[in-house]
């Protein structure tokens, strides 16, 4: 009713408004030439606009005025002339104009390329616009980018997950590697960073891939793609009683079917490049599924405790790491073949306490120095050849590596002094065939993975009195071949496509090991293992997929069903066989909301089954404390995990948020345990129900705020898990909630001024059931002000400060200041750097850990000066 | 290989001799560029990017992206491709300096590798006075036609909606051949004009989202050229109508070997080396609709 007594006033109302008709013209005051595309409007008093016309060739003009208004305001607008502006009465009339000519001044607005374009799934960032004067390679300029993240390493995610693909001008040279290119390609030779959303590097199987990841490729600027770039670097320094060193040589040379990379990098300056020289995880969605990870050494080492602050702060190193790349042709069949070579060299000095929480309140403290010298030999080469066409693709990589690492520690445990040695090599030699046919709705899908491991190791420790000789040796051998065939047939109807893929996994692993501990055989554990293992799998594994481009909508939905066999046929006891059925169905919902908005719902259930050693039931001296036994059956994880992703990205505004969260209850059929005796450290697995649950929920959020030329991100994440372990033959539930909140920024405040700061702070709670929850509070910031009192010249200070707190102790807090002096012309690039300046020697850290406390004590690299001189080609 | 060397050599020398040629008064007449005529100077120039849909009836559309410049003079405004107004603008100052004719050529032959990202279409409003008049290229020639300056029926939704390049905008909305379109407008700018045919709001346009999402017009870029700067018409064109382009557009995008009609035997070498029909050539070959602006032919 109340609608239509509304419809009928406007309609009453429509009938009644007047209309009056103004019209006149519009002339030059100096020339009286008529003004032709002139303007003319009609506003209301509150300067609404309620008519407009324009001139004609004549330069007259003629409105209407629909308005009960008794008076309205008549404006003329032209460019070039002033705007005049009357107050009329609401009737028709005629009303002349002559404006007069006035210099205008448009706010104008020059070609400036936009930070980020996008062009179908290619984001196209404009180096220029993030590079700031102190930025060296082209990681310093990623970090800076919204959306981007970049590890340490060179690795790079994109909206959160690593990017599968790095590309340089579309050839993937460096496959895993990528990071020797993002921390080494000099951002001066970038134009542009592309990220290829969703992007499928095997043609075959389309141009998206369904796990929603990002590629990277680099645009090089014009100029640097006609010959080979790169630099070569020298730098010499000093640190109180050590000469500091550093070398770094780099070439790029870049055409349309061939590239190379060479690469030498060195020093003891603190960078170490095991990690680079691993490189990232590269993960598609192709054939190479449920491919075994990189095997893990046989003994435990005493590894270097990761600081929360800056590594070059505390590392002490001698590092050479060699790399040679290069690929041949781009159609037909592309070649890649590489070789690296790593020499490492790490000293570390630290003090440990490990106060372990026992039951009836009482504690194990184990008080420890530790003086360790850690040798790394590495030597790898892979050789690739690989055809990419619609049709068809075929893959086959074959890798080999020796890795050798010796680790030489004293010890000083509770007061009794042991030298302990480990001799870990690890070879082995791998090849992966993958083969993809398409015919019209058919994909037809082979690989082939053969992989051999040779691990033969060897621990000595001996008491540091010379003259007591061999306390305890123990040899280890494990040798193991590996074997994944597999092929997938798929069929694709309108949107859907079934799949069906057949996995035959076969693993022949030998174990010997041989120690002369009287402790362990006196404690009824042996001292002599000796099997032989035969696992094989077979799996099913059929698929659905459903694509509605139109609607945005994608669905998966995969239950594969596996049939796992273990035969281990022990030489020094009876044999164990054991089988059994796993069912591990997967589903994916992905809905595109619009073009910058998106969702994604996985639901997946896992189960993961732990070492084989578990299983045979040996005794494994990993070191000279600890000893670890298996459960005698086989560790098998559980897993429900639900995971909701939701992301928005809006190139215009250059506005990146992600959100995810994650539940994951998991039920593993063993507790791990530790137990105390007097000479060793007991690590088992007991069987037992053990429920452990976790959520996660991260936010992150990066935007370029071109008005201030800086880059802005923040994030919050929140981590909460449960779970139990048996100590000292009691279980405890172990308990942790973690909140996590970074902010970082990077500002060109003036031309002569940049600014970038990081501010990371984590607060943890735990409770292990015994008394009240006990937390522990991280804060560590980083702030840089960069100086640029004339083009190519720069120095810089910057201060970190780490601040830690845990409960029952007092805070430490430490505070480092760092200074750099650049001068960079078009050639050389000069350098010097003084790094802790203020001399902070020592740090010493408690932190919380699996049901105790640690307490480290660290010693810094002392106040260093390094000049160096990099020459660009 | 070794032929390819020779034949190599021998263009070049060739080439040379050409040039010499020209040095000591050769071939005056040789076409350096069509001829054009200035028809007004800008006072001020605006920068646009276009994102026109590559393939209109696929489920994700794609886009290629043209940097455009619409010169907006006393009388005449031009809008056209950036690059192709760069071009011409390189050409003219060498024809200015008095360079040799040869070396015009050669230089245009050079910048002639980016004349395949080029979008053609050519739009002057208010030329003839009163009218449109669109230049665009049917695979080798230019043909023209002229139409009276549409009238486009905007309603206007907002005065201040968006601000694009720091212009606080109006918004408006019409209906254009078919096409719904909105458009953001700079009243600050007082200047009746806008991209491609766009013009009848009390400021410069700035935006314009076509409803079906297939075409995209936004202003990077404002300025009042300090400069002379020629609003310069291709004179050797061919004359056809508004119907008449649309047709023939609409078969040389989506049919080219229908260009070969008259001679069904014609052949055409591919890059292997063979001679094949013409006819035979691109058939089966995948080519997206013809997608106008405008759908009222």
């Amino acid at each position: 009713m109340r609608f239509c007594l509304l419809f009928l006033c406007c309609f009453y109302s429509i009938q009644i408004l007047p209309q009056a008709v103004v019209s006149g013209r519009v002339s030059d005051a100096e020339t009286k030439e008529a003004l032709d595309k002139a303007i003319v409007k009609v506003m209301n008093d509150k300067k609404q606009l309620i008519a407009y016309t324009t001139t004609d060739k004549d330069g007259d003009y003629s409105v209407k005025i629909k308005s009960s208004l008794p008076e309205v305001f008549l404006s003329v607008h032209y460019l070039g002339y002033k705007t005049v502006e009357l107050k009329i009465a609401n009737r028709t009339l005629r009303k002349d104009f002559v404006l007069q000519p006035e210099a205008v001044k448009l706010k104008e607005v020059h070609v400036k390329p936009r930070v980020i374009e996008k062009t179908g799934d290619t984001l196209s960032y404009n180096v220029t616009s993030f590079k700031m004067q102190q930025d060296r390679s082209i990681a310093d300029v990623l970090r800076k980018m919204p959306g981007i993240s970049v590890s340490e390493n060179g690795g790079v995610k994109y909206m959160g997950k690593p990017i599968n693909k790095f590309y340089i001008e579309g050839l993937d040279l460096l496959g895993k590697k990528y990071g020797l290119a993002t921390t080494s390609v000099p951002a001066d030779a970038v134009s542009t960073v592309q990220v290829l959303e969703g992007h499928q590097p095997i043609k075959a199987l389309g141009k998206y891939n369904t796990t929603g990841q990002s590629a990277l490729n680099l645009v090089l600027k014009e100029k640097k793609r006609i010959r080979p770039i790169g630099y070569v670097e020298g730098g010499l320094g000093g640190m109180k009683d050590q000469l500091l060193w550093k070398a770094d040589l780099f070439g790029l040379s870049v055409a349309p079917k061939k590239q190379a990379l060479f690469s030498y990098k060195g020093n003891n300056v603190g960078h170490t490049f095991a990690e680079l020289e691993a490189g990232e995880a590269i993960a598609m969605d192709d054939v190479s599924v449920g491919l075994p990870t990189a095997p893990s050494n046989l003994f435990s080492g005493i590894i270097l405790r990761m600081l929360p602050v800056e590594p070059e702060r505390y590392v002490s190193n001698t590092s050479h790491l060699f790399n040679y790349n290069q690929l041949w042709g781009k159609s037909a069949v592309q070649w890649r073949a590489s070789g690296s070579f790593l020499n490492e060299k790490n000293k570390q000095e630290m003090h440990t306490s490990q106060d372990y929480f026992l039951p009836g309140n009482e504690h194990y403290l184990s008080m420890e120095d530790n003086a360790s010298g850690i040798r790394r030999n590495k030597l790898s080469m892979v050789v690739e050849a690989e055809s990419n066409k619609e049709k068809l693709y075929v893959d086959n990589k074959m890798e080999a590596y020796a890795d050798w690492q010796y680790h030489d520690y004293q010890l000083v445990t509770n007061d009794v002094s042991r030298n302990q040695h480990l001799r870990m090599p690890t070879l082995a030699v791998q090849n992966n065939l993958k083969v993809i046919k398409k015919v019209e709705r058919n994909t037809l899908n082979f690989h082939s993975y053969v992989r051999y491991l040779n691990q033969p190791q060897q621990m000595k420790v001996q008491s540091a009195d010379a003259e007591s000789i061999g306390l305890l040796s123990q040899k280890a051998e494990r040798g193991t071949l590996y074997t994944q065939h597999g092929g997938s047939y798929s069929y694709s109807y309108r949107k859907s496509s079934f799949a069906l893929g057949a996995l035959l996994k076969a693993v022949v692993d030998g174990y010997q090991s041989e120690n002369n501990s009287v402790t362990m055989e006196e404690a009824g554990y042996g001292v002599k293992n000796d099997l032989n293992n035969h696992n094989y799998v077979f799996s099913l594994s059929p698929q659905y997929t459903y694509n509605d481009k139109a609607h945005r909508v994608f669905v998966r939905l995969g239950v594969p069903f596996s049939y796992h066999v273990y035969d281990v046929d022990y030489k020094t006891k009876d044999d164990k066989r054991m089988d059994f059925w796993n069912v591990e169905p997967d589903f994916l919902f992905r809905y595109d909301v619009t073009d910058d908005w998106k969702a994604s719902l996985n639901y997946s259930h896992k189960r993961q089954l732990g070492d084989v050693l578990d299983f045979a039931d040996v005794p494994v001296m990993q070191n000279y404390q600890y000893v670890g036994v298996g459960s005698g059956i086989l560790e098998r994880r559980n897993s429900d995990t639900y995971t909701m992703r939701l992301t928005y990205r809006n190139d215009i505004d250059a506005l990146f948020f992600n959100l995810s969260a994650t539940y994951r209850e998991m039920d593993v059929n063993v507790v791990s345990g530790t137990a105390f005796a007097d000479d060793y450290i007991l690590n088992y697995t007991a069987p037992f129900s053990n429920e452990r649950k976790q959520k996660i929920v991260h936010a992150s959020l990066s935007k370029f705020v071109d008005a201030l030329r800086s880059s802005v991100g923040v994030s919050g994440s929140y981590t909460n898990s449960t779970l139990s372990r048996f100590q000292q033959g009691q279980l405890f539930p172990w308990d942790t909630d973690s909140y996590q909140y970074q902010m970082n920024f990077d500002s060109k405040v003036a031309s002569w001024l940049n600014v970038n700061g990081k501010l990371n702070y984590l607060t943890t709670w735990y409770d292990d059931g015994r008394n009240e929850e006990r937390n522990s509070r991280h804060l560590a910031g980083i702030m840089g002000i960069y100086v640029i009192p004339v083009p190519k010249f720069f120095f810089s200070l910057s201060g970190e400060y780490s601040w830690n707190k845990t409960e029952g102790t007092d805070a430490d807090r430490c505070f480092f200041l760092d200074a750099k002096v650049n001068y960079k012309s078009k050639l050389w690039d000069l350098e010097v750097v003084w790094q802790n300046f203020l001399n902070k020697d020592m740090y010493e850290n408690v932190s919380f850990g699996n049901l105790s406390s640690t307490s480290v004590s660290f010693p810094l690299r002392k106040s260093n000066i390094v000049a160096s001189v990099r020459f660009n080609f | 290989m070794n032929k390819r060397v020779c034949l190599s050599l021998l263009f070049s020398i060739l080439a040379l001799l050409g040039y010499s040629q020209q040095v000591t008064g050769g071939d005056e007449s040789m076409p350096v560029m069509s001829s054009h005529d200035t028809i007004d100077y800008a006072k001020l120039c605006a920068h646009y990017k276009i994102w026109a849909v590559r393939d209109a009836s696929a489920d994700e559309k794609k886009y290629r992206t043209h940097e455009m410049i619409l010169q907006i003079g006393e009388k005449v405004s031009k809008f056209c491709d950036y690059l192709c107004f760069q071009n011409d603008s390189a050409t003219f100052s060498e024809m200015k300096s008095g360079l040799n004719k040869m070396v015009i050529f050669a230089n245009q032959m050079s910048r002639a590798r980016i004349a395949k990202r080029y979008y053609y279409e050519q739009v002057f409003k208010n030329f003839p006075e009163g009218n449109n008049t669109v230049l665009d290229n049917i695979v080798i020639k230019t043909y023209k036609y002229n139409e009276e300056m549409p009238n486009m029926n905007w309603t206007i939704v907002s005065e201040n909606t968006d601000t694009i390049l720091g212009y606080v905008c109006g918004k408006a909305t019409c209906e254009f051949r078919g096409r719904t379109y909105t458009a953001w407008y700079a009243p600050d700018i007082p200047v009746d004009d806008g991209p491609w045919k766009f013009h009848g709001l009390p400021g410069l346009i700035l935006k314009v989202r076509e409803m079906a999402k297939d075409y995209y017009w936004l202003c990077t870029a404002l300025y009042q050229p300090t400069w002379k700067s020629p609003i310069s018409i291709k004179t050797e064109v061919k004359k056809t109508t508004y119907i008449k382009y649309h047709k023939a557009k609409k078969r040389a995008e989506e049919d080219p070997n229908a260009l070969h009609a008259n001679d069904p035997n014609a052949k055409i070498r591919t890059s292997n080396g063979e001679w094949v029909l013409a006819s035979e050539l691109n058939k089966g070959k995948y080519r997206p609709p013809y997608t106008p602006k405008e759908l009222d032919w």
